[in-house]
């Protein structure tokens, strides 16, 4: 690989700035503080970017350009004949960072990501400890050993302390765990071990106690524990012991079946009988109620002590007899007669006769005489008339039917100006005005006609005179007459109107008369009939011993005949029915005990419960029952239990009796010495508690010491295998460069079998230390360039040699230069110092 | 009516070695435990107590611990305790009579609470484990609670339950020991099984709440709820520190994980995949939380993080050396890490040692 360009377009202090490079040696010396580092780091930016790490962190913000928040360049190199331009730009976060590649002026992905692993199949680290060279890998100081910095090959000495030095490290770790010597009683396993150990022989003391109280328990649990263990000897001791254990499970099975079978026998023990039905549990109840009604009827029946009383009292009235059907009628019919008597109202006369009764009554008038007198009067007033006929003619012509007309109309006008006068218009009030002159006229001639009439009359008057003294007499005593019959006569007009009215009430007085004598003969009878039927209410109320009035008598005789039928006939009927309720309860009785007796029942309702109780539990055994039978005939068809095993061994109970009676003797002795020993087990066992995490803990330590192991392993295998592909190469190559220096350097070095390095003077190999800092620093760039060679054994890579002769003295630093420019030759070189003098033309 | 269902006590029970140094603490914690249930029966009108077996860490458990149990029970005569044996405690039996107590036998014994709450129990055996099941008969007119010791199991062996079996057999609460963590479940459509779990954490193997099982009877109906306990619970918690650079970045992490009660004891689980290059110790981290909690343990199972690829390329010895690890079949994948991680660490010069 030719380097052949690079092109800044900014970095760092640096921008538009091109550099060209030449296949061999290319020497820049540039001013301090130029910008030769950030050359160098803008080539292993271009082929690894500035990915995500703390070192790269501090060279992005080292290279970023002030004010600027894009910055980057390309580099052009040839590659296996192909032109390749990495071009790149670089922005404050790498997640903003862009590149492209071209591959003979094509965009091409063919060297990925990252074009530096591509190309040098090297990591960014390892293309730092390879290909850039610093002063810093030149150096040696005085007490280093060149050995270790010779054994470091591509490791950056800042971040690694070499293998011999890790190798000691995991080594002294190592040895924490098992040291190599007194391995057996040292080192973190080796005690845990110990601690392990001691905890174990705890253990066995805590057993000798844990056996120890075992052994007071056992006595302790005196018989049973004894039994127990006896049966346990007597069943391992038994070849038969499975068979037994599943005939015991059988017979548990079976005991289970009888168990089940007994309490289903328990329960029907208890019913000799049988187990009432529900029906007769029904019945018996019913019976107890029919017993309760009969009771109750049977009391019902009986009179209490009121009625006892009452019933007295009715006997007292109808001690002679009962009231008969024909008697109770006969008095009903009475009795309604007394009460229609009672209720009718007695016949009387109307106001109007008695009025024409008392008119009258002894008033002595004659009715002839009054005829005999009208009669003359009548002719009388006849004469009269016919003297007076003119007058009356007269008097007749003279009627003011005219003006009554006229005043009418005249009315009418008045109200129908008014009117329309008041409605429609003042004008219309005119008619009003006419008809109220018509009337003052028409008045006018009415009252001038009636003056003319009063003259003519007293003309007459004269004539007539004495016909009507006469009249006038009679007038009087007819008049008196009928003032005395109560007509009182005021004109001679009234006269035949008063007596016709006069003839008539005395016809209607003597009709009145007769009614008045017909009216006082029925109220007489009437009176007399009350009287008759009340005497005959009383003699009747009277034989019954009621002393009230009739009516009251009436309502408590019929209330009481009643109530006495009733009493009579509930003593018929208690009379009939007491036998039969009695002989019914007796017969209820006679069935409840008989049953109460069957089941030897002390309480019903208890007797009840229990049934119901039994009832349930037989039902839950019986289909126990069922599974449980099913259970065993399973099991016992699944063991195939056919034939019992027969035991003969004998077990000696009185031996093992005797053997606990003597444990008996001891145990307060020996409860006294369990609570030291059980303290002693506590404490013991609060130890033994770790021991469990000792393990653990002693598993952890193996685990890690075998880990440390492997890791020393892979390290050292590590090594060899970097010594097989590396160093022996590697050595042969300083050994070829080294023979090279000779002539430069005018000293013959050489390395011996273990990297050490010597020179020859004077026919002697010297050690290396007696030789120039110059020649060191050329001896470890011949390493560096040895490296090289063998990782790059073909396609060898420009290498970049950063003002590595600084501390060269002026001899040593000629002698570099011709170095240099001998290995340029064959391999590209880019040199940078700040010193013209160090710069190689 | 209200009843207590308690169980695997374990009096005179080891505590854990982690625990060594509270360890005196947790035994009298363990033992107080019973004192305060009794009080707690005592506080809310209890006047039965059902413990379901493992009274008793041992068969034949110290004098001093019998002797504290029986005194308790003898002391409180208005508190029945039905007391049935679990497989720690199979053959303890006690010398004196105590009329308040009832025990079983490894046949079915039952006890009426009152006319219409009996309670059953039977002690299982290597003898009775087949047969128990068909041997149990219960009124299904009244409530019945069972009382067991066991495991849960679908296998029908010695100390197991198998819960399907105990189907339709009137079961109205099936109170279990054995497991030391509550746990309920359904037997039928009539009943549940439940065990109450213990009362006290003894380990890292018994976290969680802890405490007994308090159930009630009202109107013929009957139901349960869990009373948590323990005076201090044992937690477990995992605390992933891959984003982890330092001892102080795993403080903060631990500090926003977990949410510390000052009573409890807890054991941090330290996970992920971490830099090889980050150093910390578990013990100095368990010292820079304690305070925060009762007890603290702090356990690192990390991984350390290796990235093969990255040394795929690299010429060093630490590249050769990485590359041989991984080359190596006969390492799993975690052990590659620590191995990669130690030599490198080895070659960078850091302090070698594994955690």
């Amino acid at each position: 690989m030719i380097l052949k360009e690079i092109y800044i377009t900014s970095f760092g202090n640096l921008e538009n700035f091109k550099l060209d490079f030449s296949k061999d040696l290319n020497s820049f010396c540039f001013d301090n503080g130029y910008g030769k580092t950030t050359i160098t780091y803008f080539i292993r930016a271009m082929f690894y970017g500035l990915a995500k790490s703390s070192k790269n962190q501090f060279i992005r913000r080292r290279v970023t350009p002030f004010n600027k928040t894009q910055f980057g360049g390309y580099l052009i190199f040839i590659d296996n004949g192909k032109t390749y331009k990495i071009e790149r730009t670089f922005a404050k976060s790498n997640a903003d960072d862009t590149l492209t590649v071209y591959v003979d002026g094509r965009e091409s992905n063919e060297l990925g990501d990252i074009p530096g692993l591509k190309l040098f199949n090297l990591n960014e680290e390892s293309f730092n400890n390879t290909i850039f060279i610093t002063p810093k890998d030149l150096t040696f100081s005085a007490d280093g050993e060149l050995k270790t910095k010779l054994g470091h090959y591509v490791d950056g000495e800042d971040e690694t302390i070499g293998f011999d030095k890790a190798l000691e490290n995991l080594d002294k770790y190592r040895k924490t765990f098992v040291p190599d010597k007194e391995k057996d009683k040292n080192g973190l396993i080796a005690n845990k071990k110990n601690q392990i150990l001691d905890l174990e022989s705890n253990q066995s003391q805590l057993k000798t106690f844990k056996d120890s109280l075992e052994e007071h328990k056992k006595r302790y649990d005196q018989l049973n524990n004894d039994v127990k263990k006896i049966q346990e000897e007597l069943s391992k001791a038994s070849s038969l012991n499975g068979l037994i254990k599943d005939w015991e499970t059988y017979d548990r099975f079976q005991n289970n079946v009888n168990e089940l079978k007994k309490n289903i026998s328990d329960i029907n023990a208890s019913y000799p009988h049988g187990m009432p039905l529900d029906e007769q549990i029904e019945n018996i109840k019913n019976k107890e109620k029919e017993k309760e009604e009969a009771r109750s009827k049977l009391n019902n029946l009986e009179l209490n002590d009121n009625e006892k009383e009452q019933l007295e009292l009715l006997k007292n009235h109808f001690k002679e007899s009962i009231p008969s059907e024909e008697e109770i009628n006969s008095l009903k019919e009475k009795h309604d007669k007394y009460r229609i008597l009672l209720n009718t109202k007695e016949d009387a006369l109307t106001d109007k006769e008695l009025a024409l009764i008392a008119q009258f009554d002894n008033k002595n008038i004659d009715e002839e005489l009054l005829k005999e007198d009208l009669s003359k009067y009548r002719e009388l007033v006849s004469e009269s008339f016919n003297n007076q006929s003119t007058n009356n003619n007269k008097k007749a012509k003279t009627k003011p039917i005219k003006e009554i007309v006229i005043a009418s109309i005249s009315s009418l006008f008045i109200i129908a100006g008014l009117i329309s006068g008041i409605l429609v218009h003042p004008l219309l009030f005119i008619p009003s005005g006419l008809g109220l002159l018509s009337l003052f006229f028409d008045a006018f001639i009415y009252l001038k006609n009636q003056i003319n009439n009063k003259v003519d009359s007293s003309i007459n008057n004269s004539s007539n005179s004495e016909l009507q003294a006469k009249r006038n007499a009679l007038f009087l005593k007819i008049s008196a007459t009928l003032e005395k019959a109560g007509y009182t006569i005021l004109a001679e007009n009234e006269i035949e109107e008063k007596y016709a009215k006069f003839v008539a009430d005395v016809a209607l007085y003597k009709e009145a008369k007769t009614r008045q004598n017909v009216v006082n003969e029925a109220n007489l009878a009437l009176k007399s009939n009350i009287l008759i039927t009340k005497k005959q209410l009383e003699a009747i109320y009277a034989k019954y011993h009621y002393d009230g009035t009739e009516n009251d008598n009436y309502d408590q005789l019929n209330k009481d005949i009643a109530l006495y039928k009733n009493y009579i006939e509930r003593l018929k009927y208690i009379e009939e029915n007491r036998n039969s309720l009695l002989a019914k309860l007796a017969s209820i009785n006679d069935d409840v005990s008989s049953f109460i007796k069957k089941y030897e029942i002390q309480n019903f309702d208890e007797f009840v419960l229990k049934l119901e109780n039994d009832k349930t539990r037989l039902k839950v055994f019986e289909n126990n029952l069922k599974q449980a039978n099913a259970e065993l005939d399973q099991f016992k068809k699944e063991h195939k239990l056919d034939d019992r095993p027969v035991v003969n061994e004998t077990i000696n109970i009185d031996e093992l009796n005797n053997k606990n009676n003597e444990l008996n003797k001891e145990i307060a002795q020996e409860n006294q010495e369990r609570g030291e020993i059980e303290n002693n087990i506590i404490s013991l066992e609060n130890k033994l508690s770790f021991l469990d995490e000792y393990k653990e803990q002693l598993k952890t330590l193996n685990y890690r010491y075998n880990l440390v192991k492997n890791t020393i392993s892979h390290l050292k295998k590590a090594e060899d295998s970097l010594k097989a592909k590396y160093i022996d190469p590697v050595k042969n190559s300083l050994i070829t460069y080294i023979n090279s220096l000779e002539e430069t350097l005018g000293k013959k070095l050489g390395i011996d079998a273990d990297f050490n390095l010597y020179y020859i003077e004077e026919g002697k190999q010297r050690d290396y230390r007696h030789l120039s800092d110059g020649i060191l620093t050329l001896v470890l760039l011949s390493y560096k360039l040895a490296i090289l060679d063998n990782i790059f054994s073909s396609d060898k890579p420009f290498i970049i040699l950063d003002d590595i002769f600084a501390y060269l003295d002026t001899d040593n630093l000629e002698k570099a230069k011709r170095l240099l420019k001998k290995i340029s030759n064959n391999k590209q070189i880019l040199y940078f110092t700040c010193y013209t003098n160090r710069h190689i033309a | 009516m209200k009843i207590i269902h308690a169980a695997d006590l374990h009096l005179g029970s080891k505590i854990e070695s982690k625990l060594n140094s509270i360890s005196e603490e947790r035994k009298l914690a363990v033992r107080d435990s019973f004192r305060r249930l009794i009080d707690y029966a005592k506080n809310n009108n209890i006047s039965s107590i059902l413990l379901s077996g493992d009274i008793f860490d041992s068969n034949k458990p110290f004098k001093k611990d019998k002797d504290y149990f029986y005194a308790f029970i003898d002391k409180n005569p208005d508190i029945t305790f039905y007391y049935l044996k679990g497989n720690h405690d199979n053959e303890e039996k006690s010398d004196d009579n105590h009329p308040n107590l009832k025990t079983f036998t490894d046949s079915w014994t039952s006890y009426d609470l009152n006319e219409n709450v009996t309670i059953s129990g039977l002690e299982i055996d290597e003898k009775n484990y087949l047969t128990f099941y068909s041997s149990l008969n219960l009124n299904p007119k009244k409530i019945n609670i069972v009382m067991l010791h066991g495991q849960e199991s679908e296998t029908l062996a010695n100390n197991n339950i198998k819960i399907s079996k105990l189907k339709d057999k009137n079961i109205d609460y099936l109170a279990l020991g054995h497991i030391h963590k509550y746990k309920e479940g359904q037997i039928d459509h009539r009943g549940k099984y439940v065990y109450s779990g213990c009362i006290e954490g003894r380990g890292f193997d018994e976290i969680g709440e802890k405490g007994f099982v308090e159930i009630e009877i009202i109107d013929g109906k009957i139901s349960s709820k869990f009373i948590h306990f323990s005076s201090r619970d044992i937690l477990e918690e995992e605390v992933d520190i891959s984003n982890a650079s330092s001892q102080p970045d795993i403080l903060s992490l631990i500090k926003e994980k977990v949410h510390f009660i000052g009573k409890d004891i807890y054991r941090i689980k330290l996970v992920g995949d971490v830099n090889y290059e980050l150093e910390f110790n578990e013990d100095d981290i368990a010292q820079a939380l304690q305070g925060s909690a009762y007890f603290i343990d702090v356990k690192n199972k990390t991984l350390p993080l290796i990235n093969p690829d990255k040394f795929l390329n690299d010429l060093s010895l630490k590249g050769e050396f990485v590359r041989s690890v991984y080359a190596d079949t006969s390492l799993d994948e975690a052990d590659k890490r620590k191995i990669a991680s130690l030599g490198l660490k080895a070659l960078e010069g850091r302090e070698v040692n594994i955690e």
